[in-house]
């Protein structure tokens, strides 16, 4: 990211923020241009292993890559590692492509989610995300951004025509679209993300709060429906 | 922070309905003056500059004489303390009229600046047909904001087009090019020295912080958009980031203040 290419942000950064704004745990995932991802993935390895109560890993793919598959076992089973995510844009495919077909085959064979970013046109629009889905029903699939800060309008209704779609709220500032969302698809189809740190976590963290719903519904926005989908069992403390 | 740390001024904020109504019943909601300062009690915002989105709809001027903005000028009477009205002028209209209009708004009914939603309204903001709107604005000394980050209208620099032409008058960038154009942003800022931008929409902090630095905190002016979000969640958006308390106390209210000239 342009204005982020000289800052360091480290996972004891993270876990800072989280602190403050008491998150408990967070999805994470590497960012970065085409020939650096691995290296993402490296360092978001590094700290899953160091923070494993607080980080859950999504590996990042370039379902382009000869051994993407092979790649995403790997992160699954050997690191335990929750999701896949494809950033069609940055890795220039069409949302649609057959190689992102085969990367929602894998999830579904694994039993993970996939997510996948949203809302920047002509590759990651939530309608080409929802027709990706629609071909793998048991994979949850979701689209980051719910449509991003132009094609908000169509993630509720991709989501209300396409049943494994999963919204998540970050970089889409309103609070309009949310509240629509838990009202047509349920509270247990979107959750909380915060686009950290690219975003304040804080302002996002307020925005779900802010939202006119029940408290049990931003209790799930906020972790529940996540958890649900991770298949956690959340523990007592 | 709130009211006793320092003035906060809402430099983007509407009268207006929801943007999504689900039912006919949603549809009738109005967001007007009174919710609007009680919004601003809650989250500590001294003063706020609104227009109203009626006027951007060509059939508002066909039922109202001044377009709609009508529910702004009875706001800056009711309550002139906390309401900075900004003017939308009929862009559908015979110039000499409509910038009779603009006159009008600024020594008659006190506005501070104009409004103009190219995408909204359907024209780019660097159309020549807008010149003698934004001359008026530039012998009337009020600055013109714009909503940004839409293409194909309302792109960041076809705005710096407007600024570098009309070099008098204070541009506001709305929203900040949003979530598609923010790249420009800065590149367009640099064309030039009256382009100022607005927070609202804003959610990527990283842009806020590298505009400061660059370009400089004087020329950022925090904004909600209200009612489409909260005014404490875009408060935070500023408190978060990583720019001086100085700087946070520019962007947060003395840029507006001075751009919109209130007196204190």
């Amino acid at each position: 990211m342009l204005y982020l290419k000289d800052r360091n942000y480290t996972a004891e950064d993270l876990i800072a923020c989280m602190d403050e704004c008491d998150v408990d745990m967070a999805v994470v995932s590497g960012s970065g241009r085409a020939p650096e991802i691995m290296d993402w993935n490296k360092r978001v390895l590094e700290a899953v292993k160091k923070y494993p109560n607080r980080f859950m890993g999504f590996v990042r793919i370039n379902p382009m890559l000869e051994d993407a598959m092979e790649t995403i076992e790997h992160y699954v089973r050997d690191y335990g590692f929750k999701g896949v995510k494809l950033h069609p844009m940055q890795d220039f495919y069409q949302s649609l492509d057959p190689a992102a077909q085969e990367v929602l085959d894998k999830a579904a064979k694994l039993r993970i989610p996939v997510m996948i970013h949203s809302g920047t046109d002509p590759w990651t629009m939530p309608g080409q995300i929802a027709d990706l889905a629609d071909i793998y029903p048991e994979v949850p699939v979701i689209m980051a951004h719910s449509g991003h800060g132009q094609l908000y309008q169509h993630a509720v209704p991709s989501a209300k025509r396409v049943k494994n779609i999963i919204l998540e709220t970050s970089g889409h500032p309103g609070w309009q679209v949310f509240t629509n969302a838990v009202k047509t698809i349920g509270a247990d189809r979107v959750v909380y993300g915060s686009d950290w740190p690219c975003a304040s976590m804080k302002a996002e963290m307020m925005k779900i709060k802010r939202l006119p719903i029940s408290e049990e519904e931003k209790g799930q926005v906020l972790g529940g429906s996540l958890a649900r989908i991770l298949g956690f069992r959340v523990e007592e403390e | 922070m709130g009211k006793d740390d320092g003035l906060i001024i809402d430099a983007h904020t509407h009268f207006m309905g929801p943007i999504y109504p689900m039912t006919k019943e949603e549809r009738e909601i109005k967001w007007g003056v009174k919710e609007m300062l009680l919004h601003m009690d809650e989250c500590g915002v001294n003063m706020a500059a609104v227009s109203s989105i009626e006027p951007f709809k060509w059939i508002s001027w066909k039922k109202y004489s001044l377009g709609g903005n009508e529910e702004v000028a009875e706001a800056i009477r009711g309550h002139p303390s906390r309401i900075i009205g900004l003017f939308v002028p009929n862009v559908y209209g015979s110039m000499e009229i409509v910038t009779g209009q603009v006159e009008e708004a600024v020594k008659k009914y006190n506005f501070k600046g104009l409004k103009i939603h190219p995408w909204a309204q359907d024209v780019s903001p660097n159309h020549p047909m807008l010149y003698p709107i934004y001359e008026k604005a530039a012998k009337l000394r009020v600055p013109v904001q714009f909503h940004s980050g839409t293409a194909p209208y309302c792109t960041p620099l076809q705005i710096a087009e407007v600024a570098r032409i009309f070099p008098e008058v204070p541009v506001i960038m709305g929203h900040m090019g949003k979530q598609d154009l923010w790249l420009d942003v800065i590149p367009a800022a640099r064309l030039s020295e009256n382009v100022y931008v607005d927070t609202s929409g804003q959610c990527i902090r990283a842009l806020i912080e590298r505009f400061a630095a660059e370009i400089g905190a004087d020329r950022i002016l925090f904004a909600s958009d209200w009612p489409g979000l909260h005014m404490d969640v875009e408060i935070q958006r500023i408190l978060d980031c990583d720019i001086t308390e100085e700087d946070k106390r520019l962007i947060l209210g003395e840029n507006a203040a001075n751009i919109f000239k209130i007196s204190a």
